[in-house]
């Protein structure tokens, strides 16, 4: 059973390994964008990279657990399923994910979106449980309720004290109907 | 600050399990899924867009040059997607729900407890990575402006059925009543 999924939202992590000696650049590179390559992915609510040296060692009776390399955390909070969505990143972002993930071990690129499909499951890291605030919303749904509450905020303040046909009036004016 | 995108933090955290209390771990992940309440203290906190927790029990080989690893323990990652203050956001978990904090966890190497706060801050601090990344679609809005705005829209849909083809003095009657209604939410 897939615990990766809130409603119609769905938990990605992947975990995949950051080629040695790639580390610094590949963070270079995610620190310095500018936009966002997620504002290009429409289905994308929040997304993150992150990229982990080690994991903490919290002292004895902890015995160091040392990772042969670095990797790179990748989650996202998206609208639907999966492989549409990974699909949509090789169409619409390609080359900004390939400028990411080329410094990682055995990625394919996104000129393959197949290939690109494998790799993220391959490193896929199952999600245990899934809290989501509002799971049914879509992005552009919630962009679309976000501008709608403004409108109306707007329009209460723009009507207060009118009477009851200048009002309508307005209303006629702003939404139709 | 990698950790920030507009009024949007992030934070990500990697624990180390005592490998006798896995599948105790494990076990106190299954009654979320089971016992909608203990999610449901999480919607309380109000703040919190998404949030996930995962098992980190073996790491994918990709073939060379990546070296095989054979972790010595299972992790736990953990990840909130939430508006505010980081240290906030800990003192709500610190106050509002140290049980649910000592379930998650406990099981965890080095977890001094939820309470006091201050030795649970610096148990996150330790084991958090900043962000060198982070997106959010709808950077101005809290997760209450995203929940009030998709309740006003609710009401604002049954709002325009109802007013299509009203009289003036009907209209009215139900714009008082869809600012009575969505008060809180304006």
């Amino acid at each position: 059973m897939s615990y990766d999924v809130a409603g119609q939202s769905y938990a990605l992590t992947v975990l995949t390994p950051i080629v040695a000696g790639q580390e610094s650049a590949l963070q270079s590179h995610l620190r310095g964008l500018r936009r966002s390559p997620f504002a290009d992915a429409p289905r994308t609510h929040f997304a993150r990279w992150v990229i982990v040296p080690q994991p903490a060692y919290q002292g004895p009776p902890m015995r160091p657990d040392p990772w042969k390399s670095q990797y790179l955390i990748f989650s996202a909070c998206l609208d639907g399923e999966l492989d549409s969505y990974l699909a949509e990143l090789c169409e619409l972002i390609g080359p900004d994910v390939d400028a990411v993930w080329r410094h990682c071990v055995g990625y394919p690129g996104s000129a393959d979106p197949a290939a690109f499909a494998r790799y993220m499951h391959h490193n896929r890291i199952p999600t245990e449980v899934y809290f989501a605030a509002y799971p049914d919303a879509t992005v552009a749904q919630v962009r679309e309720a976000l501008a709608r509450r403004d409108e109306v905020v707007n329009f209460a303040v723009a009507v207060q004290g009118l009477g009851n046909d200048d009002l309508h009036r307005r209303w006629k004016e702003q939404f139709g109907g | 600050m990698g950790n920030v995108c507009g009024r949007a933090t992030a934070i990500t955290v990697l624990t180390p399990i005592r490998p006798w209390l896995v599948r105790l771990s494990r076990l106190g992940f299954v009654l979320p899924r089971k016992i909608p309440w203990m999610t449901e203290a999480l919607r309380k906190l109000s703040f919190i867009h998404f949030a996930r927790w995962s098992f980190v029990d073996h790491i994918p080989y990709n073939g060379l040059p990546q070296r095989p690893e054979h972790p010595r323990y299972t992790y736990l990652f953990f990840e909130s997607n939430f508006n505010g203050t980081w240290d906030d956001y800990i003192d709500s978990f610190s106050y509002v729900m140290p049980g649910r904090m000592r379930l998650t966890w406990g099981s965890s190497y080095g977890f001094p407890g939820a309470k006091p706060v201050g030795p649970f801050k610096d148990y996150i601090v330790h084991n958090e990575f900043e962000a060198d990344h982070f997106y959010s679609a709808y950077p101005d809005a809290t997760a209450s402006m995203v929940l009030s705005a998709l309740a006003v829209q609710r009401r604002f849909e049954v709002l325009r059925d109802r007013v299509g083809g009203a009289s003036s003095k009907e209209m009215a009657i139900e714009w008082r009543a869809f600012l009575r209604d969505m008060q809180r939410h304006l």
